[in-house]
């Protein structure tokens, strides 16, 4: 089975995908579509879905993986990153993964930012999963944007020889300053506004579609966001799931790229 | 508008490999093109989206570039589990100057190496007479007693202001006085060390064989290595030989080695981009075959014939 890379979306706005098609060679009753997280979270996932997807095509179910606008192997530069675009490459990514696999229900697999982005595309009513499965997803786009932040100023001070210290007094001294970049990655002016702006209650799920959402046992504002949008009668459901994946780890030591247990629970969360 | 064409392609040995294929589009393309590689394991996402912005980079000065997953890493498949790492990756970019030159007619090729991406390139040059520019970053690196007496009184003085002081002290002790800790590397990976002679001896012989061929070389080193560089210090014992003052060095203190800075990586850029640009155009006019395939932009590519290979 050889997944097959390939551009699509409008002339002004290619995006790269790939391309595993259902390993019987006919398309099943389930498709997936991955919704890939953010910088230095995509990189460390890459893999992960790679494999995810070809274990999927192995069971029948076709899959597309695909990069944002700006983001890993698609055209654009980082500056041009922001949700409502990165919203619109999703929804071209399910027609294109409609295209190729007509008929069959789409399931989109999102992951941190990329989960964020699922639930913010699914509800504009232009594209139709009947199903969204969202592994840890950014529901506080300020935590997240301080996280990215820790983390970077932690990669600065150990990635130099001797780090350059201001950027730890910087956090120091406004620990609430959306970053202009990090690890590695541009944070572009309408990304970071937007990114200020992401919160539990601009995240309202629909009844279009059913809803899983994955999270770790200690994260309760998941859960909190999870059990409102059920009190609106919501199709969702939540479940706890602990994993061996650094979603911002570099390198890697001791930090398990393709993490089999997480690998069978997203393999098993299409079928739930 | 776009000033390039991107073809993704898939290539090599039953196709296990996957890439992108740059092509300059309101421009006579160079007649040499860039091969880059991953950095260790990594695809080409997050900060590893340097060398998308380097293909970038070239295209916009006129040169095309395949960008590639080495075999089992990122996109690309497996294949022939049997030979070595550095044989596969040899013949991996091999494969990528076979397609380039049969999608584009394309017979010379610069080399863009990071970290474990260098010991390949150097290997492809010196056995690939295609190959006339290396770029080389944070490779084999050798300093003197001197310069690392230096970096350890630096390092030293800085510390009780290091963040990570803690950290890296208690790691370099577990990996040198634990030998099961799990820091210490899997052999035959890509942290498989050899001895340190053993790896002067093949830079230094490589070295001056490619600089003899007159292989452009670019030797650029991060502020990971060392916190500053006096006189081609990375070099050591090599800076005064005949290849060493025949190479462009440079030491950028500004750069980590993974680039995870926005400056890191617009230094990158200027001084690669700009480097490999200055290597492809001023190479001159260049021959190129006379019947390349009927679509150069054909998104899946059959693996060519061999081109200029020379056996060892």
């Amino acid at each position: 089975m050889t997944a097959l890379p390939f551009m699509f979306g409008p002339a002004s706005r290619q995006i790269f995908g790939v391309f595993h098609a259902a390993g019987d060679g006919r398309p099943g009753s389930t498709a997936v579509l991955v919704c890939p997280p953010f910088g230095q979270e995509g990189l460390r996932t890459h893999r992960f879905f790679k494999v995810l997807a070809e274990r999927l095509a192995r069971s029948g179910i076709a899959t597309l993986r695909f990069d944002f606008h700006g983001a890993g192997d698609s055209p654009g530069d980082e500056s041009e990153g922001e949700l409502d675009g990165w919203r619109r490459d999703l929804c071209s990514a399910h027609e294109e993964l409609r295209r190729r696999v007509p008929g069959s229900r789409i399931v989109w697999v999102g992951a941190r930012l990329g989960a964020t982005l699922a639930v913010l595309a699914a509800r504009n009513g232009r594209c139709d999963p009947s199903r969204l499965v969202l592994w840890e997803p950014v529901i506080d786009g300020r935590r997240y944007a301080r996280l990215l932040r820790e983390q970077h100023v932690a990669a600065i001070d150990t990635t130099f020889c001797i780090p350059d210290l201001v950027w730890r007094r910087n956090l120091a001294q406004d620990p609430d300053a959306l970053p202009e970049e990090a690890l590695g990655t541009m944070l572009s002016p309408a990304l970071r506004t937007q990114l200020g702006a992401l919160a539990p209650e601009s995240l309202p799920l629909t009844a279009l579609h059913d809803t899983l959402v994955l999270t770790a046992p200690d994260d309760a504002d998941t859960a909190q966001w999870a059990a409102e949008q059920q009190s609106r009668h919501m199709p969702v459901r939540l479940a706890y799931f602990q994993h061996r994946l650094d979603w911002t780890s570099d390198p890697y030591p001791n930090s398990a790229m393709v993490p089999a247990d997480a690998l069978n629970r997203l393999q098993g969360a299409l079928h739930e | 508008m776009n000033d390039m064409t991107q073809c993704p392609v898939r290539f090599g040995p039953g196709n296990a490999l996957m890439g992108m294929v740059t092509i300059p589009t309101y421009r006579t393309p160079a007649d040499v093109a860039c091969l880059m590689l991953n950095m260790g394991a990594n695809h080409r996402v997050g900060p590893r989206r340097i060398n998308v912005k380097l293909a970038h980079v070239l295209a916009a000065r006129g040169v095309s570039s395949l960008r590639f997953d080495l075999g089992g890493l990122g996109d690309s498949d497996a294949s022939d589990a049997s030979s070595d790492l550095q044989t596969r990756a040899v013949r991996d970019l091999r494969a990528g100057m076979d397609l380039l030159e049969s999608m584009l007619g394309i017979r010379r090729f610069a080399i863009v190496g990071m970290c474990s991406g260098v010991e390949h390139a150097m290997t492809a040059a010196a056995t690939d007479t295609r190959v006339v520019a290396l770029s080389l970053f944070d490779g084999f690196a050798f300093p003197d007693r001197r310069a690392r007496w230096e970096r350890m009184l630096r390092r030293a003085l800085a510390a009780p202001a290091h963040p990570s002081f803690a950290g890296k002290a208690k790691r370099w002790l577990q990996r040198h006085l634990l030998p099961s800790h799990s820091t210490k590397p899997l052999p035959g990976f890509f942290a498989e060390r050899k001895p340190p002679e053993v790896n002067a001896v093949w830079f230094g012989a490589t070295m001056r064989r490619l600089v003899e061929r007159k292989v452009a070389v670019q030797l650029l080193y991060s502020g990971s290595l060392h916190v500053c560089d006096h006189d081609r210090d990375q070099l050591g014992p090599f800076r005064s030989e005949p290849f060493a003052l025949a190479v462009q060095y440079e030491f950028m203190r500004d750069a980590d080695h993974t680039l995870c800075t926005m400056r890191g990586q617009q230094l990158f850029l200027r001084s690669v981009g700009g480097w490999v640009a200055a290597c492809a155009v001023g190479a001159g006019p260049e021959r190129r075959s006379t019947s390349p395939s009927p679509n150069p932009l054909a998104p899946v590519v059959e693996r060519p014939k061999h081109g200029a290979y020379v056996p060892q």
